[in-house]
């Protein structure tokens, strides 16, 4: 049977814009608490008071029943300066289920959680949620610089509410998980932040929660960390933990997800699969901030750079016409930069001519590179150990490159001559620049292959970047 | 927390001053107990790991304060004198300081505690208390290590205070309930207005000369001036004083006389500790978002 885990009741919750004006709201509502016993109130108060009150409440869903589910609330209940940083949000989560929160920078996601993990009380409504509750944004809550990672370790511990006992058992497995190995008994303000996020994550983990927040944590520490806390949560999700993800990356979303639900502006605007819903939001802010963008770029033309050339390359470095069946191959591509960028993308897809869909589509938006180009001329290659294409078609390179986040067009998409693996094959030029917005390529194979820097151009990992 | 266990955040939930409030009050202090303790042995440990005198900063306010006074009593540039039969001045000061100082580091430490562990505070959620009884841990273990100094001195001063004196201990608790309970009604306070904590800085600075500590109160049947009555009623009316004059009694003379002075303030000190518990209870959903 499944059972709520999480229950989002009907919640609002105002802030203040002002410092100033908030300092009063605070004051006031203070003064309101303390001297008008009606507003006398404890967090979780219900929960909280006896054992035999929880009882009462044996399931999460009578907060629903009990809840206030058809009061909205209107702007006349905001002061001056205040705004709803979220607006009557009801949602569930079921148990074992991976939900995703989307949304814009300000959207509420992030008082979501605060709210869920108790930090703010609602304004209105209710959240609950059973068990116990860990949220990954409060990674290394109560590090003191001076002491040593055991130190501060035991200290975590117990601000997350672990026994001194428990933390004994589970220590080396802690440690283990944060390989920091004798730095353990070197003060914290020694440490790398990779390291210190390690040992942080790596607590915050090891307490066995049974609804787990994770909040654009999983983009912290080297590659290989990433890797293994990537690995982990899928376990714990698979091992039917609720998790929450909040995360602008939409491919972990989409990895992680089945189900996602788009906040904007405090309220949802709309909820479902996550392939539905990351691909309406992808639309939104695409036509919202974005779609200005790529206009404002492709009208004026100044662009950063230029793929000026495309071409077959062997093994060996010389020239070929077409990839040889079988044997090594790399497609080299030869880019004028203007000036220095740094963090460009770039993708190539070979496509079928006369043919739907794309054969080979291969993005550093993808696989989390990023390419830095010096001023001047930069050879770029992509390298396949082998690439079977079907000698039945002709086909066409094409290549492009855009800003990291994918909203700048930085050259003018390049569109290859067409090569024919056909023996016969006409070699026709075909000049015809392709469509410069993003393809929707969803290729059915990926051939593993790999970036490899000729000249000058620079390839980083998106992790090593951050 | 077991598997099944419900956590619920309502923002319509009311409770008043119930008794089951009050034990659930109670009961979250014991269960974040290990939590007081490590912030304590956080705080006091990691406080001095960058410094050479460590913990001979703790001891040196109150030893600077009393060999100040003590100098310029015995140079005549200040004209304390101090009873027949009394301790000698520089005892007198060193008391003094020692526990004006208790006093007011509780209080400007508790108020201060949840304002400087803003991160903590906004990242994770766990009764707020824990901070302020954490700063006060602090301050205890700061005047254990001052008393110390205070025993010291009596050996060097060849001073013999009353055995009885260590009874005062037991009035440290209601003491240290004053303080807590002014911290516990001054910090959320002072994490909406920074206002707070200038404020007591300036009020103890200042307070200390007005309070019978580095001088003896002005005798009422021997006063010559109306400024030293004035004096004497600052005195009376500040529930310090009180237990400054228990203190000194018992160092003399080994007795306490539960006068109507330290009756009222005892009331008061049990008060205000439970007002201002209740109170910070009551406005702690409001912290959060303002640190």
């Amino acid at each position: 049977m499944n059972r709520s885990a999480i229950i989002i009741d009907n919640v609002s919750k105002k802030f203040a814009r002002s410092l100033k004006r908030g300092m009063i709201y605070g004051l006031t509502d203070m003064a309101y608490m303390a001297f008008l016993p009606g507003h006398w109130k404890s967090r979780g108060y219900e929960a909280r008071v006896s054992d035999a009150a929880r009882e009462k409440q044996s399931a999460v869903g009578s907060a629903v029943e009990g809840g206030n589910l058809l009061s909205k609330v209107c702007d006349t209940d905001l002061r001056p300066s205040e705004f709803w940083a979220l607006r009557n949000v009801s949602f569930k989560v079921e148990q074992g289920e991976t939900l995703a929160l989307l949304g814009a920078n300000g959207a509420g996601k992030s008082t979501m959680f605060s709210v869920l993990s108790g930090i703010y009380a609602p304004t209105y409504g209710s959240v609950s949620y059973r068990g116990r509750l860990q949220a990954l944004i409060a990674l290394g809550a109560g590090f003191h610089p001076a002491l040593t990672g055991r130190e501060n370790l035991y200290i975590n511990a117990a601000i997350l509410g672990m026994k001194e006992k428990q933390v004994n058992a589970i220590y080396d497995s802690i440690l283990d998980f944060a390989g920091i190995g004798a730095f353990i008994d070197s003060p914290i303000r020694n440490y790398s932040s990779g390291m210190l996020v390690r040992l942080a994550f790596s607590i915050a983990i090891h307490l066995d929660p049974d609804v787990l927040l994770i909040d654009e944590v999983l983009a912290v520490g080297d590659a290989a960390f990433q890797m293994k806390c990537a690995k982990y949560t899928r376990e714990l999700a698979n091992s039917g933990k609720t998790i929450v993800v909040v995360s602008h990356n939409l491919l972990i979303v989409q990895m992680m997800c089945r189900r996602a639900i788009w906040l904007d502006k405090g309220q949802i605007l709309q909820q479902g699969d996550t392939h539905t819903v990351t691909k309406e939001y992808q639309k939104f802010m695409m036509t919202r901030d974005i779609g200005k963008d790529l206009k404002v770029a492709s009208s004026t033309t100044t662009f950063s750079a230029a793929i000026l050339d495309v071409k077959w390359h062997d093994a060996g470095g010389s020239v070929i016409e077409k990839p040889e069946w079988g044997r090594p191959c790399k497609i080299v591509l030869e880019i004028e930069a203007y000036e220095d960028v740094d963090c460009a993308r770039l993708w190539v897809s070979i496509s079928a001519i006369g043919k739907e869909g794309t054969v080979m589509y291969v993005s550093m938006f993808d696989d989390g590179h990023f390419l830095s180009l010096r001023k001047g001329s930069n050879r770029v290659a992509l390298y396949w150990e082998s690439l079977p294409l079907s000698d039945h078609s002709s086909y066409q390179i094409s290549a492009g490159l855009r800003d990291w986040s994918g909203h700048v067009v930085l050259s003018q998409s390049y569109a290859s001559a067409s090569f024919d693996m056909n023996e016969q094959g006409t070699g026709c030029l075909n000049e015809t620049a392709v469509d410069s917005r993003l393809k929707t390529a969803n290729p059915l194979v990926t051939i593993p292959y790999r970036w490899v820097v000729e000249d000058q151009a620079i390839i980083r990992n998106i992790h090593e970047h951050s | 927390m077991s598997r099944n266990s419900i956590t619920r955040y309502v923002a319509s939930s009311r409770d008043r001053l119930t008794l089951a409030a009050w034990i659930m009050m109670f009961r979250e202090i014991s269960e974040y107990r290990e939590l007081i303790y490590r912030l304590v042995v956080r705080n006091v440990t990691g406080q001095f790991r960058q410094s050479f005198l460590s913990y001979l900063w703790i001891i040196l306010p109150p030893v600077a304060t009393t060999v100040v006074f003590t100098v310029l009593q015995r140079a005549r540039i200040v004209n304390i004198t101090m009873p027949e039969d009394g301790m000698p001045y520089a005892i007198f000061a060193l008391l003094g300081a020692t526990f004006w100082g208790f006093f007011t580091q509780v209080v400007s430490m508790a108020t201060n505690s949840i304002s400087s562990a803003g991160m903590l505070v906004s990242k994770i959620y766990f009764p707020r208390e824990i901070l302020v009884l954490s700063a006060v841990g602090n301050a205890v273990v700061n005047l254990a290590i001052r008393m110390l100094v205070v025993a010291l001195s009596f050996v060097l001063l060849g001073y013999a205070p009353h055995p009885a004196c260590v009874w005062f201990c037991l009035l440290l608790i209601p003491l240290l309930m004053l303080g807590v309970g002014c911290g516990l009604f001054l910090a959320p306070v002072n994490v909406m207005m920074n206002d707070v904590s200038r404020m007591l800085e300036f009020a103890f600075q200042f307070g200390m000369f007005l309070a019978p500590t580095v001088y003896p109160t002005p005798v009422l049947e021997t006063v010559d001036s109306k400024w030293q009555v004035a004096l004497y009623w600052m005195h009376q009316l500040n529930p310090v004083s009180h237990y400054l004059y228990a203190l000194h009694e018992l160092v003399e003379k080994g007795t306490l006389t539960f006068g109507a002075g330290l009756q009222a303030s005892l009331i008061l000190s049990v008060f205000v500790f439970f007002a201002g518990w209740r109170f910070f209870h009551a406005v702690e959903p409001l912290l959060a978002e303002r640190v």
